[in-house]
């Protein structure tokens, strides 16, 4: 397959749209703050470094597209692949962005008890004080759950305290009627590295919840076994729908 | 000598003069990776039955799951773009400023000296794997001896002051960060070794990047090459000079941008069609369990600057010794990195590239498991 030959002004026009629209789908993301639902967004600023670089390979380029006469008539080899392969960012970016949700998970091992131990670093420390029903996130009551068992001293002590949380619903054939997870994903650099963790819930009406679906879950832990694993179940006294966070991700 | 004969001969990757033979290799990759793709997507969707069902009460649709797909995969492409693009600046400006005779004098002509400066040059220039393929591209075609270019490959996602900052706070001063530098550099070097036999024209891909439309050619001929006139610029004002610089990084982000694309899109539909339980329900034992987060690290394709704190979520369930493999192994090759090798090395040379670390690091981690007590 040999390349097609196109003017030089015309590959110019190409090569540089295509740098250009690169930067202005990663400006768009940053400023509309839907980057959180690809990266880590401490590491935001990277992203402006690459879009400055784009910026600026976008204005090298460009000029050619606009240059007559002499070489500008001249026809040259357009490597069409590899253009068109750095086009496939800016034409999947411009599909309206979603964080990942209760379809990832398949392919993801669940976290229910056991966090990364930077995860709970992450954690002030004064998060393992015993609030009345102050809202914590699933990352917060996971890292507590995890501490309780490392120092020894049991999950039992959480039945009976309460909590409220908030996350996206999540159902499996594992789970028996009436519970589901109320998940989020945690991620460290990116969303190839996102893990989702989640809180059991009971709750009568669980079996009617959409997947996916934003909830605030308030209610008090309960100790019981669930998939296999014996941990702190919310028995959800209210579900109530919320909004998406801004940030639908938990960082480490 | 095999240095000086890779000083004298030129690379034919990436650099001078030749007529631009068929690009049909760079097609057939770029289309067997994307062929790849699209066969998974067939395989999910011919299997879907069974795959989903096993794991949801409601069977997922296949717009879910191509939105995983795009998800991932723009994560992992925004993720590695800023990379790639301070690699493909780093390598214009390395072609318009750095002369080929000041490199072979900073180079040590004796193969092991060169060989460990190689491995050493991360400390200096730190990148990831993703900004590394286009500097050493660049570097190998100004002259770099394949050996030196092979050890800073490899060595530089590891042995850089960015990576050893994240190890050290995921794992604190001790002999997990230790052994990781060590074992990288060492492997790393080990390899470069074995490549400094071999001509670069054996190693390096023949077929020079097309000449893609630069506005820089003003002699009335089209030949295809890409050496930016950086002899003529060279000598000329620095705004000159530094145009040509950022006209050959755009043609470099071309060159190997295209990759990193379609390593990232493999890396993404493996892990939106994959399930990651089956790669570690494979065991955790203590050969096993390396093989098992080798694979994984190779699959995931995580930047190297934050792997340390993927590998701690690993601590409890897998040996020290398998999370010091995901460590060396993963920042060496991955999906996409080892698609982003095509853009300078024959297919063969790529197969070696990740073979070698898989090897070197499958013996070394085992050694140090089972007879170190590591």
């Amino acid at each position: 397959m040999r390349p097609l030959r196109v003017g030089r002004r015309t590959a110019a026009a190409i090569r540089g749209g295509v740098v250009l629209a690169l930067a202005a789908v990663l400006a768009v993301r940053y400023l509309d703050g839907s980057l959180g639902y690809y990266i880590n967004l401490s590491y935001g600023w990277l992203t402006v470094v690459a879009i400055v670089s784009l910026a600026v390979l976008g204005a090298v380029l460009l000029p050619a597209a606009l240059r007559r006469g002499g070489a500008a008539r001249e026809r040259v080899a357009m490597p069409w692949l590899g253009t068109g392969l750095l086009a496939v960012p800016v034409a999947l970016a411009l599909i309206p962005p979603q964080p990942l949700g209760t379809d990832a998970m398949a392919t993801r091992a669940l976290q229910l008890a056991t966090m990364p131990a930077a995860a709970g670093r992450a954690v002030a420390e004064d998060a393992a004080g015993a609030g009345a029903a102050e809202p914590r996130t699933v990352l917060e009551w996971l890292v507590l759950f995890q501490r309780a068992e490392i120092s020894g001293s049991g999950l039992n002590q959480f039945a009976g305290r309460t909590a409220r949380v908030r996350g996206f619903v999540y159902r499996d054939e594992r789970f028996p009627a009436g519970t589901f997870l109320v998940s989020r994903f945690l991620l460290s650099c990116c969303v190839a590295d996102a893990a989702p963790i989640g809180v059991a819930v009971r709750w009568p009406d669980a079996d009617f919840l959409d997947d996916d679906a934003w909830v605030w879950v308030s209610g008090q832990f309960a100790v019981e076994e669930f998939l296999d694993e014996r941990v702190p179940v919310l028995m959800a006294a209210e579900v109530t729908p919320a909004e998406q966070p801004a940030q639908p991700y938990l960082y480490y | 000598m095999a240095v000086q004969r890779a000083l004298s001969e030129p690379a034919p990757g990436v650099a001078v003069g030749a007529e631009r033979p068929p690009r049909r290799r760079a097609w057939l990759g770029a289309g067997a990776a994307l062929l790849l793709v699209a066969l998974l997507a067939a395989w999910f969707a011919a299997s879907r039955q069974t795959t989903i069902d096993a794991a949801f009460a409601d069977p997922v649709s296949v717009a879910d799951r191509l939105q995983t797909f795009i998800t991932i995969f723009l994560g992992i492409f925004i993720e590695a773009a800023p990379f790639l693009l301070l690699g493909t600046l780093a390598s214009g400006f390395v072609e318009v400023f750095v002369r080929p005779d000041a490199l072979a004098r900073l180079i040590p002509r004796h193969p092991l000296l060169a060989a460990l400066t190689g491995a050493a040059l991360g400390l200096a220039l730190p990148v990831c794997e993703c900004g590394i393929v286009v500097v050493v591209r660049r570097l190998l075609a100004k002259g770099l001896p394949l050996r030196v270019g092979v050890a800073f490959l490899l060595a530089a996602p590891v042995v850089n002051p960015i990576v050893f900052a994240s190890t050290l706070t995921a794992f604190g001063a001790g002999r997990m960060l230790l052994a990781r530098f060590v074992l990288s550099f060492v492997i790393a070097a080990l390899i470069a070794l074995l490549f400094g036999a071999a001509r670069p024209a054996q190693v390096l891909r023949a077929e020079p990047p097309a000449d893609q439309g630069h506005d820089h050619h003003r002699h009335g001929h089209d030949h295809g090459h890409h050496h930016h006139h950086a002899a003529d610029a060279a000598g000329g004002p620095l705004a000159l000079r530094v145009r040509a610089a950022l006209s050959a990084a755009a043609d470099d982000l071309f060159d190997v941008g295209r990759y990193l694309v379609a390593g990232s899109l493999l890396a993404a539909a493996l892990q939106a069609l994959v399930p990651q339980q089956a790669i570690l329900g494979v065991g955790s034992g203590a050969v096993s369990s390396v093989l098992v987060l080798s694979v994984l690290a190779f699959v995931i394709s995580v930047c190297s600057t934050v792997d340390a704190f993927v590998a701690l979520s690993f601590v409890s369930t897998f040996t020290p010794a398998s999370i010091l493999a995901f460590l060396v192994f993963g920042p060496m090759v991955d999906v996409k990195s080892s698609l982003m090798f095509s853009s300078i090395f024959r297919p063969r040379v790529v197969a070696y590239l990740i073979a070698l670390p898989f090897g070197f690091t499958l013996v070394a981690s085992l050694l140090l498991g089972t007879q170190v007590g590591f």
